[in-house]
């Protein structure tokens, strides 16, 4: 009688863990560097940036239901630059599960979905590094601040979703607008205390002026639309479109007006072995305005394409071309015409771990020689986590 | 008086609107459940199947697509036991349709109510492969699951659609009769045949069949074949004397060829059910284990 309610007891403590814990995983993101030149290029705050070994991104992911109306999660990380640990929230969100009228709120702390690469976490990147273009307009940790966000799934045929939302705009995870600056290289710093002495000159050069958030006007707002339609069974395309604006630094009511655009296609065979072979190719252009003087702006804009072929289980090869310039204001190495080719290849021993080589080609403007850089990455997961985003 | 019994009357007329005639929209996550949800539901359904029956369940992409057959559903019937974990939820989220989320009124999962096979004993993990975390979800093989499955379908959907209650019991009892008698056809029919599989995908077969599956293309739970893993099923294919290789059509059959030319061990491909609801799935089930014991018995090439 008493193994009976001894097992009774532990079957309900069992139950009673899984209705309390939330799912947590792990993610750890690794890799060694090396560099042609004496200095990097990657500028990006989980890119491999030291010579020898880098620690890019660790993550800790909670995530459970709240109640009947609501899903919560949160996304811790830490890195290592330069021997000093650095921890950070990355994003930590509630979603609603079921409004009226295909509405979904999601507010809290998180990445900006604008396009399709800003959202995405480093140890889900397809490449080691963050684009050029997104490293320069949405900076190196990515764009993400406290806000809110409205989704409606238009009730139309064919997949169709207008998101609008609203974050807090300062910091330096708002580059673009009144937040720390990439206005010079090794501008971006983890809160070491350093913000004064760049406090004087900002993007292009200018200088930084206003940083107050005194009501709505200095918020940053979001508006997106997608759309996705199934060319067959086996091939699926995704159109997006963006606009962001926000003041900026540069002055009182200056604003920041971001265009964003993103293609994706994936082809994957219906009859297909573990998810193998697929083809994924994934294009975004970025425009930004940037307001310096009263009604005088100052541009930068570029593009990212790249192309993943999952040719047999397990392996993937990847193809990057990039492009990043801008129009007026001061030239520098963070804000430069710049061209950037990389292959790589990974393999995935099992869904929860990768091997990834990968070499870069940065060609800029004016200099002759092109750097090379090299990578070899290496991630790995345990715990439960969320299923991706296609 | 009259603004009152007109408003009462509307408020009936909606609440009855599935039972005066309008189909239940439901979204079923296989071609399997899909045909159960058909075979049982009859015209009082229409069903959407996710996932194509080509297609390796575990790996499906969530495409937006699939997110507009959930967005209008009053029911989802899943697998469940892990099965889906890995697509299912963000189109579930995506799709704000809040009669199908997981504590809702309209969520179904088949793997309630069924006895698992091969639960994981404490201490596994990943280190075993892609272990599924609640035991094997590939349960809707065998005449006795079916039968649990009708029966809980049969409750969901007459909770939903009181008005179609004579019609789901009517259904009910010729898909049972029909399970009954390929109960009768073909427990224990393999009693003793050995068998290879790919990816665990036939144990609830095997048990009913009496057939012993005496290895895994796979290493492990979604690792793919590999050349020394190929070599060790050699010894196991002459001493066992195994009958015959059982693949999924979206499994490689590189591997078993490899393992025909070495040592003659013939592989087939068990038929899949189509998605279009063309075969019920008793019918389907039927003609699946009549192959199987052609194929064990040498009888098919």
């Amino acid at each position: 009688m008493r193994i009976y309610l001894l097992v009774t007891l532990l079957a309900g403590g069992l139950q009673a863990k899984e209705f309390f814990n939330p799912k947590i995983s792990l993610s750890g993101l690794f890799s060694i560097a090396q560099f042609s030149g004496d200095e990097t290029l990657n500028f990006g705050a989980h890119d491999p940036k030291s010579v020898g070994f880098n620690v890019q991104n660790v993550e800790l992911t909670l995530a459970h239901a709240v109640d009947p109306y609501l899903l919560g999660e949160a996304h811790l990380i830490t890195l290592v630059e330069d021997g000093e640990t650095i921890f950070e929230l990355e994003e930590a969100f509630f979603q609603t599960t079921a409004l009226p009228l295909g509405l979904q709120v999601l507010g809290g702390h998180y990445f900006t979905r604008a396009g399709r690469f800003n959202a995405v976490h480093p140890h889900a990147w397809s490449f080691a590094d963050q684009p050029i273009i997104h490293n320069r307009i949405y900076g190196g940790d990515g764009l993400r601040n406290p806000g809110v966000q409205l989704g409606w799934l238009v009730p139309a045929p064919f997949f169709w979703e207008i998101t609008a939302g609203s974050q807090q705009a300062t910091g330096e995870t708002a580059v673009s607008f009144l937040g720390d600056e990439g206005g010079a290289p090794g501008a971006h710093h983890h809160g070491d205390g350093d913000e004064e002495e760049h406090a004087g000159e900002g993007i292009g050069g200018y200088p930084i002026l206003e940083r107050e958030v005194e009501g709505p006007r200095e918020l940053m707002y979001h508006l997106r639309n997608a759309f996705s339609f199934d060319l067959s069974p086996s091939v699926t395309v995704l159109l997006g479109g963006d606009y962001l604006t926000g003041t900026n630094n540069k002055g009182d009511g200056f604003q920041t007006h971001i265009f964003s655009g993103d293609f994706f296609l994936k082809w994957k065979p219906v009859k297909n072995s573990l998810g193998y072979p697929f083809v994924k190719w994934q294009t975004e252009a970025l425009w930004r305005k940037y307001e310096v003087l009263p009604d005088f702006y100052i541009d930068d804009f570029g593009y990212v394409s790249q192309v993943e072929y999952g040719f047999i289980e397990r392996w993937v090869a990847g193809l990057r071309g990039e492009f990043a310039g801008f129009l007026r204001g001061e030239e520098n190495l963070l804000r430069e015409e710049r061209a950037r080719l990389s292959w790589n290849i990974t393999f995935y021993p099992s869904e929860f771990s990768k091997i990834r080589l990968q070499h870069n080609f940065d060609s800029r403007l004016h200099e002759s020689e092109t750097l090379h850089s090299v990578f070899l990455q290496m991630e790995f997961n345990i715990g439960s986590h969320g299923a991706h985003t296609f | 008086m009259l603004h009152f019994s007109i408003r009462m009357a509307l408020l009936f007329v909606c609440c009855a609107s599935f039972s005066l005639g309008k189909p239940l929209n439901v979204t079923a996550t296989t071609a399997e459940l899909g045909a159960i949800v058909r075979e049982i539901g009859g015209s009082d359904v229409k069903v959407e199947v996710l996932a194509p029956s080509q297609s390796d369940p575990h790996f499906i992409d969530a495409k937006p697509s699939l997110i507009l057959h959930l967005r209008k559903a009053h029911l989802l019937v899943t697998g469940g036991a892990g099965l889906e974990d890995a697509w299912l939820p963000p189109l579930v989220l995506k799709s704000r349709n809040k009669n199908i989320q997981k504590s809702a009124r309209g969520y179904l999962e088949a793997a309630d109510g069924i006895g698992l096979l091969e639960i994981p004993e404490a201490g596994t993990d990943r280190s075993h492969g892609d272990v599924h975390p609640y035991g094997n979800p590939h349960f809707m093989t065998t005449p006795e699951n079916a039968k649990i499955f009708g029966r809980s379908l049969v409750d969901k959907l007459v909770d939903l659609s009181p008005g179609g209650q004579k019609t789901f019991e009517g259904n009910y009892k010729a898909y049972a009769e029909k399970l009954d008698q390929i109960q009768k056809d073909f427990e224990g029919s393999l009693q003793g045949a050995s068998l290879l599989g790919f990816h665990k995908s036939y144990e609830y077969m095997a048990v009913f069949t009496g057939a012993d599956i005496e290895g895994y293309l796979e290493p492990k739970p979604g690792i793919p074949p590999s050349p020394a893993h190929l070599s060790s099923l050699l010894p196991v294919i002459k001493n066992k004397g195994v009958r015959c290789i059982l693949l999924q059509p979206y499994q490689r059959e590189k591997s078993a060829k490899f393992l025909k030319d070495k040592t003659g061990v013939p592989y087939h491909y068990l038929s899949i059910f189509p998605e279009d609801g063309s075969r019920s799935f008793t019918s389907f089930l039927e003609s699946n284990y009549k192959r199987l014991l052609q194929y064990a018995n040498g009888e098919k090439k």
